[in-house]
């Protein structure tokens, strides 16, 4: 990373340097965020679809914006984002309203976009547009309380149908090009001839509209997000206790689970979330063997188990951590001993991902295999314990 | 009001937590190495930028198997057991955790093509992450985000946006809240992209992340996907959308913005996501797009930016070694052998990146 560090910043001062040299004015960046009329100010020389462009960051409809309609609409939200006796709630996760208050906010703020564009000239060169975009917000108006859903039949509802875009200089789907406007007021010829100034203005009124009406519909974008957040982080939890808690997997087995689990989600749409099972699949172990026929010595001592084959299932409990967890295998096992043959083949039963208890057969002997945490749950119990029990040498 | 934020996605390799502060400082110098216009806004009220990190989903499972594995051999010590079969599969576990080139470059790229719970963890990851950051912007004004990856990260945000956006269940309402500008830098979407994941005869050429600006058409209003002439991942890469990815309407737009350059850095990294970014034909399409304003960056300052460029980064004579062996590192990769590519991508890191 720090060769990456070294080149960005050569270039960045390279480029530092060439910028400087073409252009001195304007070059230093401000440390504190300028009021709208600051931002006019520095506006006023430019070309009208780059000023109205700069201005609809903030000053159309946004934060910094002072206009009457603009702050009509801010308070609205920031009624619905209080909760009485607590400080206003900012955030999206913060904020819960029901399908109604939802519906409530979306009218109220329509109906200030509405108002907003009310104020504009519905007679002068502009006219059309201000119509089309007026009549646009009344669609949306009488859609939302006619309770018509969003979508095809009534994409105004949709915050994306009035996304200014300064790229295209479209107003999202409406078919209103601001370029054209300019255009056609003569600005090419004359940037600050009084048709173009009249239509810039026109422009700023008509891009606060549809900001505010994209605002609206703001309420809807929280609740699709708030949704799906808390989908996404049920899943993420999951997955993370998958791997965390389920039963270990050795390469081979995550790659026989992830066939398995494949043809299980191949049917589905969007991103799954974890299995409730594992295959167990040459899964290498060790335990503590107990056999109490053996000879003294042979008695409990470290064995190696193979699980041949095996299955291992849960349940997902509240907490997104798997529950109520039962594994069964069948095992080879394998201890350093005389007394006894060496190998033998059990089955083992496994219980919530953590404790595994073997049961092996050797020419007619049983023997009894504990996991490491079985066992380290049963060697840290008391001596009186042990001795009922008979294990040790 | 929300700023717009712009997600950096890693590609592989042993990246830890906090693995972007020094590149997301550098993009921001960058940005703010271009004159404001005026009227404009500075960097830090236009954008918040903010790191996605799925590397250790990779790396859990062969951790967790490596000590257990590790665990059961110290336990078992020298003993008789030491060389048989099953110390063998145990010693294989032990050795799952380890570094190295293949089990953090090569291991990470196979892994996620081919190992299901390991890539779809991943993109659940990714998709938390992001869903999460918007979960926290401001009530009340329109959320804008875009995401920009690197290497295998672009086929990580690719399936993950398709799964994410594409209609129908599992992506409920997600219309409203799309990205605004996915950017893949060294892309491999196309090259890694598995029909078991997407579906049915479903590629990066006929998924649902295309731009468009309806969002009924397409995960992302402009997707940007560049290219060096020199990286031999982004030739393995070939991404070349055929016309009908792209409706008329979006390519009169030109929502598709493929950003092809030719250059060897002056560290010789001709695959890195800094270095990418660094370059005038990645970044100032970008920062205009991000800004949503072709004005931002004039052509005059652009130019500049190309001609400081090269001369920071004069490109090798054709009879430099070091030149051949990066354009031979090219030629291997257009073929179509996965372990030639694996062997390549080796040859980047240990060439390029001083190793």
């Amino acid at each position: 990373m720090k060769g990456v560090q070294r080149i960005v910043q050569r270039s960045a001062a390279a480029m530092l340097i060439a910028a400087l040299a073409w252009s001195a004015a304007g070059w230093a960046q401000p440390t504190a965020q300028k009021s709208c009329a600051e931002l006019r100010a520095e506006l006023a020389e430019a070309a009208p679809l780059t000023a109205v462009n700069q201005l609809s960051r903030a000053c159309l409809g946004g934060a910094l914006d002072p206009d009457p309609f603009t702050l009509r609409a801010q308070r609205l939200f920031d009624t619905a984002g209080r909760v009485d006796g607590q400080p206003r709630r900012r955030e999206i996760r913060d904020v819960t309203l029901s399908v109604e208050e939802r519906t409530a906010l979306t009218l109220a703020v329509l109906r200030v976009a509405d108002e907003s564009l009310g104020t504009l000239p519905p007679a002068g060169v502009d006219g059309a547009e201000i119509g089309q975009l007026r009549e646009a917000v009344r669609r949306a108006l009488r859609d939302r309380g006619n309770g018509v859903e969003p979508g095809e039949r009534s994409p105004e509802q949709r915050g994306a149908y009035w996304t200014w875009d300064g790229m295209q200089a479209e107003i999202g789907a409406t078919g209103i090009d601001v370029r054209a406007m300019f255009r056609r007021a003569g600005c090419d010829a004359a940037p600050r001839g009084p048709a173009c100034a009249a239509t810039r203005a026109t422009v700023e009124g008509m891009l606060r509209g549809a900001q505010l009406a994209e605002r609206a519909f703001t309420p809807d974008q929280a609740a699709a997000i708030q949704a799906a957040e808390a989908r996404a982080a049920a899943r993420d939890a999951r997955w993370r206790s998958y791997f965390a808690e389920a039963r270990s997997q050795y390469p081979w087995e995550l790659l026989v689970n992830s066939w398995r689990y494949e043809s299980t989600v191949r049917s589905e749409r969007g991103i799954s979330g974890p299995p409730d099972w594992q295959w167990i699949v040459m899964h290498p172990d060790v335990g503590m063997q107990y056999v109490r026929s053996a000879a003294r010595g042979d008695r409990f001592k470290p064995a190696l188990l193979l699980e041949v084959i095996g299955y291992n299932w849960w349940s997902w409990g509240d907490g997104h951590r798997p529950e109520n967890a039962w594994g069964v295998s069948l095992v080879r096992t394998y201890a350093d001993t005389a007394s006894v043959p060496a190998g033998a083949w059990g089955v083992t039963v496994h219980r919530n991902n953590k404790y595994s208890l073997t049961l092996t057969r050797r020419e007619g002997k049983t023997g009894i295999l504990f996991s490491i945490d079985l066992a380290g749950a049963v060697t840290r119990a008391s001596q009186e314990w042990k001795d009922r029990f008979r294990i040790g040498d | 009001m929300n700023k717009h934020i712009v997600f950096f996605v890693h590609g592989v390799g042993d990246d830890a937590k906090g693995w972007s502060k020094d590149l997301r400082a550098q993009f921001k110098a960058l940005f703010d190495s271009y004159p404001l216009p005026p009227g404009g806004l500075p960097f830090a009220e236009l954008f918040q930028t903010e790191e996605i990190f799925y590397n250790d989903l990779f790396d859990e499972w062969r951790k967790r198997v490596a000590k257990e594995a590790g665990d059961a051999l110290r336990m078992l010590g020298d003993g008789g057991l030491a060389g048989s079969a099953l110390a063998r599969l145990l010693n294989a576990g032990a050795a799952a955790g380890g570094g190295g080139f293949l089990r953090t470059h090569a291991l990470d790229a196979l892994q996620y093509r081919y190992l299901r719970l390991v890539s779809e963890s991943i993109r659940s990851a990714v998709e938390f992450q992001i869903m999460a950051r918007l979960n926290e912007t401001d009530f009340g004004t329109p959320v804008r985000w875009s995401i920009v990856a690197h290497s295998l990260g672009t086929s990580v945000v690719h399936d993950t946006l398709h799964e994410m956006f594409n209609p129908g269940p599992g992506a409920e309402q997600s219309a409203l809240f799309q990205p605004y500008a996915v950017v893949m830098l060294a892309n491999v979407s196309r090259l890694l992209s598995n029909p078991e994941v997407l579906g049915d005869d479903v590629d990066a050429y006929s998924s649902f992340v295309r731009p468009d600006r309806e969002p009924g058409r397409g995960a992302c209003r402009y997707y940007l996907s560049c290219a060096n002439g020199f990286d031999p991942i982004a030739l393995a890469g070939d991404f070349e959308p055929p016309p009908a990815w792209l409706t008329e309407q979006a390519k009169a737009q030109r929502r598709f913005r493929p950003l092809d350059f030719k250059a060897i850095p002056r560290n010789r990294q001709v695959h890195g996501f800094g270095e990418y970014l660094a370059h005038p034909g990645v970044h100032v399409p970008l920062f205009r797009i991000l800004a949503g304003d072709q004005d931002r960056i004039s052509d005059a300052q652009e130019e500049a930016a190309h001609q400081a460029y090269r001369a920071d980064n004069p490109l090798l004579d054709a009879g430099d070694l070091k030149r051949r062996a990066i354009e031979a590192l090219g030629l291997r990769a257009a073929q179509d052998d996965w372990f030639e590519r694996i062997a390549a991508w080796r040859d980047v890191v240990d060439q390029f990146a001083g190793k």
